[in-house]
Formats: structure tokens, sequence, C-alpha cells
């Protein structure tokens, strides 16, 4: 059920319950106000904060001293406040805060005047009425709030789920550049085990040569392997830094490596 | 007249299913555990019976207008009238559900009362005027209605107490039926 729901079940039903010229239901919980006004032919609900309350009802939900008054200033002032056109100008005021729990209850206010007289023995009838309309609105209420809380979680969850999404997104992207990296290493070792097999002989060639010179220092006379041998042996050891230095340029063009 | 039955009365054990099935639909719905002589008096035609039991219930018992004021209307129209079976029985029902107008609130003896909401007053005053003089029936009619409070709908709802009360007592006063003991003794 809604709050106009609410005020349509008023409207069509309280007139079969008592007389009145206008009855005005102020629910409060804390600070939120619901107010409901009703002539015998038009109605409004409103809520929000206290402000929706009039001085006069404000006084009543501070004191909390039932009214019976005649005091047309005060009936007068109050209706003035009034956007629904009244039959006439009530003479009689009642008014209650019908407190139900520690900051919640109805403050109910009914004029009424000429032909439509508002009694004592209606006063159990209003009671009863009071009972329920504040057990519907707060039920509305709290499904209110249940509404909003879900709407919060909904929308919180929604946050989640957007940084999950962020968090995948950003995952997947760390996956394609280690798949990435990964292959592209290799790739560079296949490469680099191709290459080292293909610059092998070159590398072999100054070695061999040089080994065979060293074994030649072990059958030599030391001053022929000083003039003869060791040339040679520097020579090599030259042929063999320049075959290395070919292969490592080879090797940083083929992979890419800057020179 | 009223003292003689010219309608065959069929009690339930003398029904025919279909009628029986009629029977127990108006005691369900009325909460009553017998059968009304206004319905026994039709039992030999099941499709009079169910026609004007439809029309009864969709008017005096569904809707959103109080049942205790439709009672009131279709009381004070047939007190008025003079059907007196029809007075009796609604003044039992109406009086039966005045009673939150106080214990010892007899609503149908005080119809005037300033403890019955002006609302009420005003539907019985403009619908028992419409139902006896129907012809008499004007814009101000509905407009004292709707400054009462009543809306389009009830309006129609109330209007058409007018029309079932009309049908109700002529059924009544031909059929010859009289109040039936079980009421009496409800409202003994």
């Amino acid at each position: 059920m809604t709050l106009e729901e609410v005020r349509s079940c008023l409207q069509r039903q309280v007139k079969y319950l008592f007389d009145y010229q206008l009855i005005r239901f102020c629910f409060y919980q804390q600070e939120y106000v619901i107010v409901c006004s009703l002539t015998p032919v038009s109605s409004q609900i409103r809520s929000g904060g206290l402000d929706l309350m009039w001085a006069y009802e404000q006084r009543l939900l501070a004191d909390n001293v039932p009214v019976i008054t005649e005091d047309q200033a005060l009936i007068s002032e109050n209706v003035r406040q009034l956007s629904l056109q009244l039959p006439c100008t009530p003479s009689e005021l009642w008014g209650w805060n019908n407190v139900f729990s520690a900051d919640s209850g109805i403050i109910v206010s009914v004029y009424s005047g000429l032909d439509r007289q508002f009694q004592s023995t209606d006063v159990p009838v209003l009671k009863i009425t009071l009972e329920n309309l504040y057990a519907k609105l707060l039920s509305i209420q709290l499904i209110e709030e249940l509404g909003k809380s879900k709407k919060e979680i909904e929308q919180a969850l929604l946050g989640v789920q957007e940084k999950n999404a962020v968090i995948a997104r950003l995952v997947a992207t760390q996956d394609e550049i280690i798949r990435s990296r990964t292959q592209e290493l290799e790739e560079k070792n296949t490469k680099l085990l191709q290459l080292s097999r293909q610059h092998a002989h070159i590398i072999r060639e100054p070695l061999t040569r040089i080994l065979s010179l060293t074994y030649m220092v072990e059958i030599l006379p030391a001053d022929e392997v000083v003039t003869e041998i060791l040339p040679l042996l520097v020579t090599t050891s030259t042929d063999l830094d320049t075959a290395l230095q070919q292969v490592i340029k080879s090797i940083d063009s083929e992979l890419g490596y800057p020179g | 007249m009223n003292q003689l039955s010219l309608f065959k009365t069929i009690h339930y054990n003398e029904a025919s299913p279909e009628v029986q099935q009629i029977y127990d639909e108006t005691k369900r719905e009325l909460g009553l555990p017998f059968v009304l002589n206004w319905f026994k008096c039709q039992g030999s035609n099941p499709v009079l019976l169910r026609g004007n039991w439809a029309k009864l219930r969709a008017t005096l018992i569904q809707g959103s207008v109080p049942n205790v004021l439709k009672q009131l209307i279709i009381y004070n129209v047939s007190a008025q009238r003079g059907c007196q079976y029809c007075a009796k029985a609604h003044s039992i029902f109406a009086n039966s559900m005045g009673k939150s107008f106080g214990s010892d609130f007899v609503i149908t003896e005080n119809l005037d009362s300033d403890l019955i909401p002006l609302s009420y007053r005003i539907a019985v005053k403009v619908v028992t005027n419409a139902a006896l003089n129907s012809a008499s029936v004007t814009a101000n009619d509905f407009q004292q209605l709707f400054d009462a409070g009543f809306d389009e709908q009830e309006i129609q709802e109330l209007m058409a107490q007018a029309d079932l009360v009309n049908m109700l007592n002529t059924i009544a006063n031909i059929s010859g039926i009289r109040i039936d003991n079980e009421l009496l003794e409800i409202d003994a």
C-alpha cells in the first residue's frame, strides 16, 4: 500500500465513522513526518520534516496535553494554512498526541462545527482508527526503508561489480603481456640456440688453433715458444675475439638488441 | 394480503440441487444458518432466483459502502412503503450492525440522531426519496451526497439500493411471505 492509497482510503472511510469539518493526522517518527488532511470532500497527504506540522501541532508534540477548544483565533490561524477548501469555518478543535513509542506517534486534530459535530462518543472509534493508521503508516515506512536499503545494497553491489570488471580487465591485460613476453622469450631462446649452433664453427676454428698452439708449448723449447708460438697465440686470440664479436653482433642483430 | 403466502415456499429439503446450491450461497454470504423466506418463495423458479440473488449480492453485500448503511436505507424505504417483511428483516440486520454506535443504541429508531454520522443521515434521506419518488430525483440530490463526502462510485452504489429495495419490497409484498421465525429469535 502507498501513502496515496492511505489517503484515498481515509477519504472514503472516515465519513462513515464520525462527523468532522477537517481532520489532520500527523504521523511522526523522530524527524520524519507524514501529514494527511481530510475535509468531507477533499484530502491531501504529504511527507517530509517537522516543518509540515503547524505551530499548534508542534506544541502538542512537545507538551502532549490533549486539547478541546473553541478558541476561534487558534482555529482560524490553523485553517488559514490549509490549502483545501472547507465547507465552513470550524467552531471547535479536538487534538491529541497519541504516542505509540518513545519517538513516534500520531497527532490528530479534529475540527468540527455546525452540522458536522465531533462528539465524545466518537473518541473510541477515532482511537481505533489511529491505531490502524499508525500500524499501516509504520509498515509503509518500514517497507520504504527496506526498499532504500535494498537499493543501497544493489548500488554497492553494482560498484563492486564494476570494480571487479576493471580488475578482470587488468588481469586479462597482464595475462596477455605475460603470455606475449613468454612467447617472445621462448622465440628468442629458440633463435639463440639456432644462432649458437650456426656460429659455433666461427669460434671453433680460432679456438682449435689456440689449443694446437698450447699443445706445441709443451713440446717446444722455451725460446722457440716465445719467438714462434706466442705471436701466433696473440694473432689467433685476436681472431677468436673478432670471431666472438661477430657472433655477438650477429646475435644482437638477429634478436633485435640495440648494437 | 401479507398474511397468506401467494408464492409457493420451497423449503431446503424440497428444493432441487440447483436451488439448494443457491440457498447454500445465500446462507454462506449472509452468514445465516437458515434460508430466508424471501429466497424460499422464489425456490420454484431457479432462473429468477439465481438472477435476483445475483442482484441482491452485487448490490447489498458487495461494494464499498458499509453494509449497515445499505441495511438502513432498505429498512427506511420498506418501513415508509409499508413492506412489513423487509422492514422487519432489515431492521434486525441494521440494528445488529448498529451496535457499534452504542450497545443500547437502536439505530433504526434513531435515524436522525447526532450519534449517526451526517454521511449516513444524508444517504438514507436522499436514497429513500429516490426509491419512493424516483421521478423527483435531481442534480441537487447528487450534490448533497457529494457534499457529504461520497464519490461517484459510492453514489452509484447508494442509488442502486433504491433500485434493489423496490425489487425486494415488490417480491416480499406480492409473495405474501411472513417474517422468518429464525430472524425473530435472533431479534428476541
